[in-house]
Parts: C-alpha cells; sequence; structure tokens
C-alpha cells in the first residue's frame, strides 16, 4: 500500500449505501474513475488542463537538467582540449629532454643558467648549443607556468 | 434552498497523481468524486 497516498472524501449516503451493497472496492473504483476522468474521459476539461500542466512543468524540468548536462559536457570537453594542448606544447619543445633538464636546474633564474658550468655541460653533452638550449628551457618553463 | 441529506465520510487510497490532482485549490474534490460514482452508477461511465 505504500505506493497509495490515504485521502478522505465525502459521500452522499446513498452512494455508500450502493458501495457497500455492490461490495465494491471504493479506493479502486475511485482511482480507476479518476485515472478515466484525468485522461479525459469526463466532459469537464480540468483533467487534461492538470496532465497538460503537468507534462509541460516536467518538460521544463527536462529541458533545463539537459542544458545542464550540455554545459557540463562542454566544460570537460574544453578542459581536456586545454590539456592536450598544454602536453603537446611541452612535447613540441622537446618532450622529455627539457622534463630532464627542468629536474635538474629548475632551481635557477634564466640569468644563472647561461653561466653555470653544469647546464653549459649538460647542453654540450646532448648536443645542444647552450644558447640554445637555455631559450627552449626558458621557453619550456613559461609553459610551465614556472616563470 | 433544501440542502441534502449529510455527506458521509471515507478514507481511501488514492494514486499519489490523484491525490495531486484532488488537492489543487480550484477542484471540488467531494463534488467531483460524487459525479464520477454517480455516472458509474448510472452506466454513463465504463472502466
Amino acid at each position: 500500500m505504500g505506493k497509495y497516498a490515504q485521502t478522505s472524501i465525502n459521500l452522499r449516503p446513498d452512494q455508500m449505501d450502493y458501495i457497500g451493497e455492490e461490495s465494491i472496492n471504493t479506493s479502486e473504483l475511485l482511482r480507476k474513475l479518476l485515472d478515466q476522468y484525468m485522461e479525459g474521459g469526463g466532459s469537464d476539461t480540468s483533467g487534461l488542463e492538470f496532465r497538460l500542466q503537468e507534462l509541460r512543468q516536467r518538460r521544463d524540468r527536462m529541458s533545463l537538467e539537459l542544458e545542464q548536462i550540455e554545459d557540463e559536457i562542454e566544460m570537460i570537453r574544453e578542459n581536456l582540449e586545454a590539456r592536450e594542448e598544454h602536453e603537446e606544447r611541452i612535447e613540441e619543445m622537446g618532450g622529455e629532454f627539457l622534463e630532464l633538464t627542468h629536474e635538474r636546474f629548475h632551481a635557477y633564474t634564466p640569468k644563472q643558467l647561461a653561466k653555470m658550468t653544469k647546464f653549459r655541460e649538460w647542453a654540450i653533452d646532448n648536443d645542444w648549443s647552450v644558447l640554445e638550449l637555455k631559450d627552449a628551457y626558458i621557453d619550456y618553463r613559461v609553459e610551465l607556468e614556472d616563470i | 434552498m433544501t440542502r441534502g441529506p449529510p455527506k458521509e465520510r471515507l478514507t481511501v487510497s488514492l494514486h499519489p497523481q490523484n491525490k495531486e490532482f484532488l488537492d489543487q485549490g480550484h477542484i471540488n474534490a467531494s463534488g467531483l468524486i460524487d459525479q464520477l460514482v454517480r455516472k458509474y452508477r448510472n452506466g454513463e461511465v465504463e472502466l
């Protein structure tokens, strides 16, 4: 019975007698009559108007939810795109080698780098000119928003 | 104006949407149910 709602109604005595005499399940009869009425069985259109209003409200709720889902999809898609672009930019700039360079030299300022023997050796050992590596590494750090 | 015999109160179990429909302010719930039962008794409404 959990799915039903209890409510009180008023009936004329003769109708109460009729229901009693015919051993009618009143709740079941009224549910059927009301369902039929709300679907448009009666001459009064208020049942249909109610149903129309109910459907419009449901449509509006669903439409709002759809908009929210579309917004969220767009937001996540943009976020993923931005991350992919960021990864691509880093990859284009030298990928793994610049990552290693960053591990070793992230604590130094751009000014300090060119003068550092360790940095110069690191560049030459890896077939880079010191100046090119310094420029590429500074760009890399800008991409990483590290400087 | 003569009033009819007093109506009798009865508790029934309805679908929530039926109850919501009847609970609307502009619906005369008892009047509507009275009318539906009368039509059913008269054979004007078939289930």
